[in-house]
C-alpha cells in the first residue's frame, strides 16, 4: 500500500508531463550565450572561463564518472547518460539509484567516504545540503554557472535555494553549491464535474476560491479533501492561504533565517486564521488527522471532494485515475497582491563532490543533462524541465495547465519553498503544530508562535 | 543438526572430564565463549560505548564530532517533551504489558481447568499475532481504525454512530488505540507462557486445594498464581521492554501524531537523531532510554526474587 509518494513535503514528480517552456520573467531577459545552439551541443555555447575545461572530452582517455541519485531522476538520467556516452565513447557514466528515504539516510556517509561519487544529489536546507557544505564534501558551482551561462536558465529565486555560506551555517546567501533540472510546485486540483455541479468556474482569485468553498459546503459537498496523518500534507493547504495574505519575499526571508523575519507576521497569522476557519467551517475532511495522504488523494480521484491542494507530482496519478477531462489544475489563486505565490522549489540538487578528480567533466555532464534542448526527454518521463528556453509543447490538457501554473509562479517570483527547510527540526515542529491547529489543541496565534520559537532558537544556536 | 554433532560434542566433553580435574581450564572456557564474545563486542558493546560517546558531542554525521560535555542531556532534561514521552511510554506499559499479562493469566486459568476441544488450534490462533511482522500489524490495524474501517463499521452496525471517528487521528484516542494493538500482539505470548507454566504445577497441589474446599478463584490465587511466578516475571520483562522501546508500531501507525499524542521516546530519538541529524542529541535519548529499561528490568527481577524469598521464609 505504501506508494512511491512517501517523500515528506514533496514527492517524486511522477507527472507525465509535456516539457515546460519556462519563459520566466525572473530569469532576467535571457542571455546571448544561453540556450542551445544545436540539438546535441550539450547546452549553451561554452564561454571561456578561466580554469574551467568545457570541451575536448573525447580526447581525455577512458574516464568513469560516477553519479548517485534518487529514483525520481532515474529515467531521465539513464536516457541522457546513454546519449552522452554515445557522444563520448571514452567516458563511462555509472549511475546508482536509491529510493528517497534510503538515499537521504545514507547520502552524507556516502559523500564522506573514500570512494565518494563524482556527482551526488542532496536536499535543500540545513539537514542535508548544509551538512554537505559545512563538511567540505562538495564544491561551489559558481564558476560553472559563468562558464556555461546557467544564470540565463535560472532566476534568483531558483538559485537562492542552492546558496549557502562556506561554513554551511547561513542558507540562501553565498556560493551556489547545487543545481536541479526540474520543478515541483503545489497548486489546486479540482474535480471538473463537481465544480460544474455547484456552478462555479475555476477560481481566479483567492476570494473566488473561498466563495467556491462556501458554495461547495452549502451544496453538501466536501470542499477540500485532506489526508494529514503524516502532518506535512496540510502545509500545502496552509501554503495556499499564506500565498494570499503573506508575501513571497517575506516567506523566503524567513526560510533563509534572515534577521527580523517573523512567522508571527500579520500576513501569516491571517493565513493561519484563514486555514483554521476552513477547518471550523467544515471545508476540510473531518478525519484529516487520521487519514493518510495516499488514501486521501486516491479517494479524491474516486470523486470525494471538489478540490485537492497538492503538488504537481500527483498530476499523472490523478489524470490516469480520473481521466484527462475530469480533473483540472490551477496555480494558487492570488490574493490582494495579484501575485501567484506557491509552495514550490526545484527538485533535489545535483552536487559535485569535493573528492572528485573530474569536477569539470562532472559539470559538463550536468550541463548536458539540464540543457533546454533536453526538454523532450523530461516530457517523455513525466518531469518538468526547469531551465528557461525549453521549446517543446505539452500535448495534453492537464499538462498544459501545469505548465501555465509554473510559468505564472516563476513570472511572479512566487516560489516560497518548503518551510521545513528553515531549521533542522522544523519538519517535526510545523507538522505537529499544524495537526494541533486542526485538532483545536492550538489556536492560530499559538501555532505561529510555536513555529517562530523553533526558528528563533535555531537562529540563536547556529 | 541436533543429532550426531551434539552427540560428538557430548562425548568429547565426557572424555575431557574424565582425564582432568573437575572444571575446564580457564582458557578453554574462554575459547568456547570467544565467538559470541566477539560478536557481542562488535555488535553490542562497541555500538553502545560509541553511542555513549556520541551523546556527549554535537555531530550531524559529517566530519568530526565536537565534544560538548553533558549539554545534550541538559537540553533534554530541561525540555518537558521527553518527560511527556516517558509518561506515554508508561501508559503503553499498561497496554502492552499489564493487560496482556492479565488476559494471559485469565486464559491460562480457564484453559487449565476446562478441557476444550481443539485446544492446540486455539492456542496457535491466539499466538499468531506474535509471529506477524510489526509493520504488517501496524498497517492492518490502521485500516481497522480508519474512518471507514472495521471498528467504525462495527460501531455503526450496533447503532453507536456517534462514537465513530478516525481513531488514530484523534488526540484523545490515538494512544489507547495504538496501545490496544500492543495488547493484541502480546497477550498470546503471555498466554502460551502461562499455559506451559500451569502444566508444571504438581497436580497434587490442586487436589490439596480442592480437599481444603477452595473454589476456582481461591485456587487460582493460592496455587496457579504462585506457581506461575517465574513465567509472569519473564512475560513482564519481555513485554515491558517491548513497550518502552517500541518504535515500529507507533511510527507506522501514527508517526507520533497527531501532534505529540503518541510521541514515545523512540520516536523522539528517531526524529532528532535521524531526521534532524542531531546525532548527539538522539544518542543522549538512546542512553537515557537504555538506562530506564535497565532499571525497570532490574526492579522487576528484584521484586520477583523478593517474592520468592518471602515465600520461602513464610
Amino acid at each position: 500500500m505504501e506508494s512511491r509518494l512517501r517523500r515528506p513535503w514533496r514527492a517524486a514528480p511522477s507527472v507525465l508531463l509535456s516539457v515546460v517552456l519556462l519563459t520566466a520573467a525572473c530569469v532576467g531577459g535571457g542571455s546571448p550565450t544561453g540556450g542551445p545552439t544545436s540539438a546535441e551541443t550539450g547546452g549553451s555555447a561554452p564561454a571561456s572561463a578561466p580554469g574551467v575545461k568545457t570541451e575536448g572530452w573525447e580526447s581525455i582517455g577512458d574516464v568513469t564518472l560516477r553519479v548517485n541519485a534518487e529514483n525520481a531522476s532515474k529515467d531521465t538520467l539513464t536516457e541522457l547518460a546513454g546519449r552522452w556516452m554515445e557522444r563520448y565513447p571514452n567516458i563511462t557514466v555509472q549511475l546508482d539509484f536509491k529510493s528517497f528515504d534510503d538515499y537521504m539516510k545514507t547520502v552524507l556517509n556516502v559523500a564522506d567516504s573514500e570512494d565518494a561519487p563524482d556527482i551526488l544529489l542532496g536536499n535543500q536546507g540545513y539537514v542535508t545540503d548544509g551538512a554537505l557544505v559545512s563538511g567540505g564534501l562538495i564544491v561551489p558551482l559558481d564558476k560553472y554557472f559563468d562558464a556555461y551561462g546557467w544564470t540565463a536558465w535560472y532566476g534568483a529565486a531558483t538559485t537562492d535555494q542552492f546558496r549557502f555560506s562556506d561554513d554551511g551555517k547561513t542558507f540562501g546567501t553565498g556560493s551556489i553549491w547545487g543545481i536541479a533540472e526540474s520543478a515541483d510546485f503545489v497548486g489546486i486540483y479540482y474535480n471538473v464535474d463537481k465544480l460544474a455541479a455547484i456552478g462555479v468556474e475555476p477560481p481566479a482569485s483567492f476570494a473566488d476560491f473561498e466563495t467556491a468553498l462556501e458554495k461547495a459546503k452549502s451544496e453538501g459537498q466536501l470542499a477540500i479533501k485532506l489526508g494529514n496523518l503524516e502532518g506535512w500534507p496540510a502545509t500545502h493547504d496552509l501554503g495556499i492561504a499564506q500565498g494570499a495574505t503573506w508575501s513571497a519575499q517575506e516567506i523566503r526571508d524567513w526560510v533563509f533565517g534572515k534577521e527580523g523575519a517573523d512567522y508571527t507576521a500579520p500576513g501569516n497569522l491571517e493565513a493561519a486564521k484563514t486555514f483554521k476557519d476552513w477547518v471550523d467551517k467544515g471545508y476540510l475532511s473531518e478525519d484529516a488527522n487520521g487519514l493518510k495522504y495516499d488514501t486521501a488523494w486516491a479517494e479524491f480521484a474516486q470523486g470525494d471532494g471538489v478540490f485537492l491542494i497538492a503538488g504537481s507530482w500527483l498530476a499523472a496519478g490523478l489524470r490516469d485515475a480520473m481521466g484527462e477531462d475530469a480533473v483540472g489544475f490551477i496555480a494558487p489563486p492570488p490574493g490582494d497582491s495579484g501575485k501567484v505565490v506557491a509552495v514550490a522549489a526545484l527538485s533535489l540538487p545535483f552536487h559535485i563532490s569535493a573528492r572528485s578528480k573530474n569536477q569539470d567533466l562532472a559539470a559538463a555532464f550536468l550541463d548536458f543533462v539540464m540543457a533546454p534542448d533536453k526538454g523532450d526527454v523530461y516530457f517523455k518521463h513525466g518531469r518538468i524541465a526547469a531551465a528557461a528556453g525549453v521549446t517543446a509543447k505539452p500535448d495534453d490538457k492537464v499538462t498544459q495547465q501545469l505548465l501555465d501554473a509554473w510559468t505564472r509562479i516563476a513570472q511572479d517570483d512566487g516560489l516560497i519553498y518548503y518551510q521545513d527547510w528553515a531549521t533542522d527540526t522544523m519538519f517535526d515542529t510545523i507538522t505537529k503544530s499544524l495537526q494541533e491547529l486542526i485538532g483545536g489543541q492550538k489556536s492560530p496565534e499559538e501555532f505561529v508562535q510555536t513555529v517562530q520559537d523553533d526558528w528563533a532558537k535555531f537562529q540563536d544556536s547556529r | 543438526m541436533i543429532g550426531p554433532s551434539s552427540r560428538i560434542l557430548a562425548s568429547t566433553a565426557d572424555a575431557a572430564r574424565g582425564s582432568a580435574p573437575p572444571g575446564e581450564p580457564r582458557l578453554v572456557g574462554l575459547a568456547y565463549a570467544a565467538p559470541s564474545l566477539l560478536f557481542f563486542t562488535v555488535f553490542g558493546l562497541y555500538p553502545f560505548v560509541n553511542t555513549v560517546w556520541l551523546s556527549f558531542t554535537r555531530w550531524n554525521g559529517v566530519g568530526a564530532a565536537v565534544f560538548i560535555g553533558p549539554r545534550n542531556y541538559a537540553d533534554i532534561v530541561s525540555d518537558p517533551g521527553l518527560y511527556l514521552a516517558f509518561v506515554r511510554s508508561l501508559i503503553l506499559v499498561g497496554f502492552y504489558s499489564l493487560i496482556p499479562v492479565g488476559i494471559g493469566l485469565l486464559l491460562a486459568a480457564l484453559l487449565s481447568r476446562i478441557p476444550i476441544r481443539g485446544i492446540r488450534a486455539f492456542r496457535v490462533l491466539l499466538f499468531l499475532p506474535q509471529t506477524v511482522a510489526m509493520v504488517v500489524v501496524a498497517i492492518a490495524w490502521s485500516w481497522i481504525y480508519s474512518r471507514n474501517g472495521a471498528l467504525n463499521e462495527l460501531l455503526r452496525l450496533v447503532g453507536l454512530d456517534g462514537l465513530t471517528r478516525a481513531w488514530l487521528g484523534d488526540f484523545t484516542w490515538a494512544l489507547p488505540a495504538v496501545g490496544l494493538v500492543g495488547t493484541w500482539v502480546n497477550f498470546g505470548l503471555c498466554m502460551v507462557l502461562f499455559v506451559a507454566g500451569v502444566q508444571k504445577i504438581p497436580l497434587d497441589l490442586y487436589d490439596a486445594a480442592r480437599v481444603d474446599g477452595a473454589g476456582p478463584v481461591s485456587e487460582f490465587f493460592a496455587v496457579t498464581l504462585p506457581g506461575l511466578r517465574n513465567e509472569i516475571l519473564v512475560a513482564l520483562t519481555i513485554t515491558v521492554i517491548f513497550a518502552l522501546r517500541n518504535f515500529d508500531l507507533v511510527w507506522v501507525a501514527t508517526r507520533g501524531g497527531p501532534g505529540d499524542a503518541t510521541a514515545v521516546p523512540a520516536v523522539l530519538l528517531y526524529q532528532l537523531g535521524f531526521e534532524a541529524r542531531r546525532i548527539g542529541a538522539g544518542a543522549a535519548i538512546a542512553v537515557i532510554l537504555t538506562a530506564v529499561i535497565l532499571v525497570v528490568t532490574i526492579v522487576i527481577t528484584r521484586l520477583g526474587e523478593r517474592g520468592q524469598e518471602s515465600e520461602a521464609a513464610g
